[in-house]
């Protein structure tokens, strides 16, 4: 990989979350912005308000932060799934997690109303429905990968009705617009708690993923071939699904289901640096997190009620994708 | 390394119902370092299976296969794939990896499983592509390059682990003539230089005749027979299992004796 293109991987992220501290309705300079950052690691007198204060490190920074690792951990999850799966339409949701835990969310909606017991209740029946996947397709020992493919359309199928009915039941004046605009998607409420107990869990799928990038290559290859490197197929990818799975089910707890980035992101960064998931898989978490953060940077500031994310991402990265699908004729792959 | 079948045999089961045995006799064989083995046999012969078999990447429904007379069960499965290297038929790839990157994954059995290849192995990626001869080829994508290219990449990967024995699923079969030469030419030069043991399925008798020290024939409900190319690819027993008649012809070229068989059949026509 060319070094201009470690420098993106590293530097863009980072330094697009420092300036979008400072972007939304209400303004904070770029030199009180700084200072603020500052003053968290050492003493400076302040010159800045205290309201500043909080909106830049209470609301703004976590909320960044969680963009950055769901917008990340999406791309890694599809781009490992599309390796693992050998198909390029892939997205991290293709075994159910999405439609297991928007159920779990909306259940949780209607019962509750929107809490930290509606979170978890996305989480467990995500991972649930995962399970339910592999009930469906591990009947028969060794079974294809197909299966598990269609086994997941099955779970998504089953999960997305169930979500139609809570949506049926639910009072049309105040739960039916919740639960609609959390599947959607949308960070505006989350907390330092969903990020002290997301963050960890997406980065420890992110790592899972990351150091298994280069076994992912001998994955995309046909079974036989794959086990003729040597290599121990069944356990790997059992350690794949878990890392994709975790990363999936917990950024649809914490932000709702966010489409779009975990099938885009993968193959933007397969056009720069090649089929390789050495460099595919980094690539993808430094590109997802970017465009994850710029789009609720969007969400947030455009208007002044918050626009869901799910339609921001594809609004933009449709004609975006469109525009190189047209530029290379679909050539990188 | 000898690689040795002992009493061989295989079924599929459907529905829990077992179906009749593959090779209508079990399967028996030893091979020394150095010797080729053609399996030779019409399509639908199970040719493929008994790779699979032999190399453990099926389970044998009866016998065993020795290595260097320790059963292949008992060998654990990433050193046995140190030694055994496996080439596929050429086939598309999904995601167009670089010759490079496709070589260098024959390396994995030495990679512990977080790990990433290291300089190292990224030379013995580039040697093995200079002792076959397409160095050239390293940073071309294995979607652009042609069917012979990446046939003599397939096999370019597995040198990279410095393999005792080489199966090969007719790596020949979907090229054309002068493709078909360097394959073969680059496998004979392997097991000559290098003592590697091959087995090699083919369903051509010429590259049997060109290549093997060995044939195991074996075609659908006819039986396995193994011997010596001379014992075994006999006129009567070709048209036996390939159901044609096969006519052998031995000519001489300068210094050496060329032997091949023609089908009786194409030119009978014109003498009407």
């Amino acid at each position: 990989m060319q070094t201009w293109k470690k420098i993106i991987l590293w530097i863009l992220p980072l330094g697009i979350a420092i300036i979008s501290l400072g972007v939304g309705r209400f303004e904070v300079g770029i030199e009180q912005l700084l200072k603020i950052l500052a003053s968290q690691i050492i003493p400076i007198e302040p010159t800045w308000t205290e309201m500043e204060e909080t909106v830049v490190i209470n609301i703004r920074l976590p909320r960044i932060l969680l963009a950055l690792l769901i917008g990340g951990g999406l791309a890694i999850a599809g781009a490992s799934f599309q390796g693992m799966f050998g198909n390029p339409l892939v997205s991290p949701d293709i075994l159910g997690v999405s439609a297991g835990a928007g159920f779990g969310a909306s259940l949780g909606i209607l019962l509750f109303g929107q809490n930290f017991a509606t979170q978890i209740m996305a989480l467990l029946f995500g991972l649930g429905a995962i399970g339910f996947t592999f009930f469906i397709a591990g009947a028969r020992k060794n079974a294809p990968i197909f299966m598990f493919v269609l086994a997941g359309v099955i779970t998504s199928a089953l999960f997305n009705a169930l979500i139609s009915l809570t949506k049926f039941v639910a009072d049309p004046e105040e739960k039916l617009p919740a639960i609609t605009y959390w599947l959607m998607g949308s960070l505006g409420t989350v907390t330092y708690k969903d990020l002290y107990i997301g963050g960890p869990l997406i980065l420890i799928g992110m790592l899972i993923l990351y150091f298994l990038r280069w076994r992912l290559n001998i994955l995309t290859l046909p079974e036989d071939e794959a086990k003729s490197m040597g290599i121990s197929v069944v356990p790997l990818k059992w350690m794949i699904i878990f890392g994709a799975t975790l990363i999936t089910a917990v950024s649809v707890a914490v932000a709702g289901i966010v489409g779009w980035v975990g099938l885009i992101i993968p193959h933007v960064a397969r056009m720069l640096v090649g089929n390789n998931n050495q460099h595919v898989l980094p690539m993808s978490i430094a590109i997802g997190s970017v465009y994850l953060l710029l789009i609720d940077n969007l969400a947030r500031s455009i208007t002044a009620t918050e626009i869901p994310l799910s339609i921001l991402t594809a609004i933009i990265g449709a004609p975006f994708f469109a525009y190189l699908l047209r530029k290379s004729g679909g050539g990188w792959a | 390394m000898i690689i040795e079948v002992k009493n061989g045999n295989f079924y599929y089961e459907k529905h829990r119902k077992k179906s009749q045995n593959l090779y209508v006799n079990n399967i028996n064989f030893t091979l020394e370092p150095g010797q080729i083995m053609a399996i030779l046999g019409p399509n639908g012969a199970g040719k493929t299976t008994m790779l699979k078999c032999i190399t453990g990447l099926l389970e044998w429904k009866q016998g065993e296969t020795y290595i260097d007379d320790k059963p292949l069960s008992a060998v654990k499965r990433k050193e046995l794939w140190q030694r055994i290297g496996y080439v596929p038929q050429a086939h598309k790839m999904v995601f167009g990896f670089t010759i490079e990157e496709l070589v260098v994954m024959g390396r994995a059995p030495f990679i512990s499983t977080l790990a990433q290849p290291s300089k190292k192995d990224l030379e013995a990626a580039h040697l093995a592509l200079d002792t076959i001869g397409i160095a050239h080829l390293a940073k071309k994508s294995c979607n652009e390059v042609s069917g012979g290219e990446l046939q003599l990449a397939l096999i370019a990967r597995t040198l990279v682990a410095d393999p005792e024995i080489l199966i090969l699923d007719e790596p020949e079969s979907h090229l054309d003539i002068q493709k078909q030469i360097i394959i073969l030419q680059t496998i004979k030069q392997l097991a000559g230089e290098r003592d590697i043991s091959c087995i090699i399925n083919t369903h051509y008798p010429n590259h049997a005749f060109y290549l093997a020290d060995r044939v195991l024939m074996t075609a659908k409900n006819k039986g396995v027979v193994y011997g010596t190319v001379r014992e075994i690819m006999t006129e009567e027993r070709m048209q036996a299992f390939f159901g044609i008649e096969l006519k052998k012809i031995l000519y001489e070229e300068e210094n050496y004796i060329v032997e091949t068989m023609v089908p009786r059949a194409l030119g009978a026509e014109k003498r009407e």
